[in-house]
């Protein structure tokens, strides 16, 4: 009595072996599916979060595209760098303290801003960090620096909408002193 | 670069021929107002501030002192074109002009040659019919800013009796950062004939990138293979990261060598400047467009047209190199600023920032880039992979090598035109 797995067997004629084909409805459905389960599968460690290196070249690569001025990327704005003090009402208005130095927003900043990330180098280390929240975006805006005093340089200032998208970005300053 | 002031014109698209009225003197001193504004640009990558210029200082070594830039003061008021508003106003914030490659693509359409010629019409003649006065306000601007001398100490004067001829100092500057040449030959009154050697490849000792194109070429395939294996987490994966990084370290050092000490910053301005204009002129129906009935959905085309007008084609891959120019800019940049030098930064290039998530800008352009490159060039990146479903063994078609054209070819004529970039054609040349 054959068996009923004989025709995945081994002992088969060489040219039964080339006669079977997959049907192509049932390989494209398979296909669907492994490429389903690829695309469910997270590495370990990833988490679903992004990678840190990945975002902020991405990122610096958005920026870079303002700077060339595509109409689609974030928006550069011009902002000066000063003393604090010399702006009492838009400080109250922003409810904004402390802090030596502040930067002033020369442009109208997008309606959709949240929060603005200024950055200062550090030699050999990271840059320093400092998350500004924008309440108010009446002009002129004043992005109160606390962290960041007036005699450390600005590399960078980068502008965030509440789901955390760059929307515009800021210029580099020296020390205020 | 004026293309970046054309921007900020309203209404968009229509509004950037308003660029066209403001005065070539305001227009001349912008670029000055540009050059000087370069060092409050964010610090981008790993390399120190300035560095893609090849020098940090190369900006404070060439420009005018503040005193006398503010005398200078362009003045440009973008909502009324013929009138002037004070420097606390200025459009010029933070903005890096395009790299060299994005006047060398530009370039290699043709439109330079194209557009010399309708200036020499207008400026002769009355061959080209009735023009409106804002066509003549485009030619006289068009022939202060590209063809005639730059003013005086300017940053843009790239010209003098060391360099009399502006389309062999550009070949030059191209020959030099990335060992390419025009495909289309000078036009008979530039020709210096009776040297072996072309005059743009004189004098240049060894400093020409001839091997650009192979590393570039290698970079793309190496992207390519990481973007078809992003999600690849069990098969065979040749994708490799690091690898991508050296090669875009080569690639910056490779360009770094042309510009140390400053090398071609003054040069790249101006060249990207002048160009830019070119574009601008073809980017949508301008008033000069209009004039000589030759709108059109795309650049390419609307060149097409005018260089029909007066007896030139275009280069066969013009549409290519118009969508190359862009990305491909930004990318070169974002290797001169060394954003992509270690393995896990160069695997943004191919990889979405969180994985099997959306795809990044970054990645957007460059599979872009990939496509353009190779339609434009006639150089295979994205190669045949896969297997049909059912057929072990057989390899599926990779796209095809020329991105899709609006435009039907000629019966007779073969699809696959002869490449644009590496090839002499006849574009920007009597047809």
């Amino acid at each position: 009595m054959p068996s009923s797995k004989s025709s995945n067997s081994g002992s088969e004629p060489q040219q039964n072996r080339m006669a079977i084909t997959i049907d192509p409805k049932f390989a494209d459905r398979l296909m669907a599916v492994l490429e389903r389960i690829g695309a469910a599968y997270v590495p370990d460690g990833s988490d679903g979060k992004p990678d840190p290196t990945r975002e902020r070249t991405a990122r610096d690569y958005d920026v870079l595209r303002g700077l060339l001025g595509r109409t689609d990327a974030p928006r550069p704005l011009r902002m000066n760098r000063v003393p604090s003090g010399g702006y009492p009402q838009a400080k109250a208005r922003q409810g904004q303290t402390g802090g030596d130095n502040a930067l002033k927003v020369l442009d109208v900043i997008p309606s959709t801003a949240e929060c603005a990330i200024v950055e200062s180098p550090v030699q050999g280390s990271d840059p320093l960090r400092e998350e500004v929240e924008i309440p108010d975006l009446t002009p002129p805006v004043f992005l109160e620096l606390e962290t960041i005093t007036k005699d450390k340089p600005i590399s960078r200032v980068e502008i965030f909408d509440d789901k955390s998208r760059l929307v515009a970005f800021g210029p580099s300053a020296g020390p205020s002193l | 670069m004026f293309r970046y002031l054309a921007n900020q014109c309203t209404p968009q698209p229509e509004g950037k021929s308003k660029l066209f009225l403001v005065h070539p003197l305001q227009l001349s001193r912008w670029l000055e107002v540009a050059w000087a504004a370069a060092p409050s640009v964010p610090v981008l990558g790993t390399d120190p501030a300035g560095s893609q210029l090849g020098s940090g200082s190369v900006i404070q070594d060439f420009d005018i002192p503040e005193t006398l830039l503010l005398d200078l003061e362009p003045g440009i008021d973008l909502a009324n074109p013929g009138g002037f508003i004070p420097h606390e106003d200025r459009h010029t914030n933070l903005l890096l002009w395009d790299h060299m490659v994005y006047a060398y693509l530009i370039e290699s359409t043709g439109i330079y040659e194209i557009i010399g010629q309708i200036l020499v019409r207008i400026v002769r003649g009355e061959t080209l019919g009735k023009l409106s006065p804002e066509t003549l306000q485009w030619a006289r601007a068009t022939e202060e800013l590209l063809f005639r001398s730059p003013p005086l100490f300017s940053i843009g004067g790239v010209e003098s009796r060391a360099r009399p001829d502006l389309r062999i100092a550009r070949r030059n500057a191209y020959w030099r950062m990335f060992g390419l040449d025009l495909p289309h030959p000078l036009p008979p009154s530039s020709a210096a004939g009776g040297d072996a050697q072309p005059p743009w490849k004189l004098d240049i000792g060894n400093g020409a990138n001839t091997s650009f194109t192979q590393r570039w070429n290698e970079l793309l395939t190496q992207i390519w293979i990481g973007y078809e294996n992003k999600v690849n987490q069990v098969g065979t994966n040749a994708t490799d990261a690091e690898y991508v990084a050296l090669l875009c370290q080569a690639i910056d050092d490779m360009l770094g060598n042309r510009r140390q000490g400053g090398l071609l910053a003054r040069e790249e301005l101006y060249y990207v400047a002048a160009l830019g204009w070119c574009h601008l002129t073809v980017e949508i129906d301008t008033p000069l467009v209009r004039d000589l009935q030759a709108t059109a959905t795309n650049p390419a085309e609307r060149l097409a047209k005018l260089g029909e007008r007066v007896g030139m084609a275009p280069a066969p891959r013009s549409r290519e190199l118009f969508e190359l120019a862009e990305p491909m800019s930004a990318l070169l940049w974002g290797i001169e600023l060394g954003l992509f030098n270690t393995g896990p930064a160069a695997a943004a290039l191919f990889l979405p920032t969180v994985f099997n998530g959306p795809a990044s800008k970054l990645n957007i352009e460059v599979n872009r880039i990939i496509d353009l490159w190779q339609s434009a060039t006639g150089t295979r990146i994205k190669t045949a992979t896969g297997s049909p479903a059912g057929v072990p063994g057989a390899r599926l078609a990779g796209q095809p090598l020329r991105a899709p054209s609006p435009v039907s070819a000629p019966v007779g004529v073969p699809a696959a035109a002869p490449a644009a970039v590496t090839a002499t054609s006849s574009n920007g040349s009597r047809s």
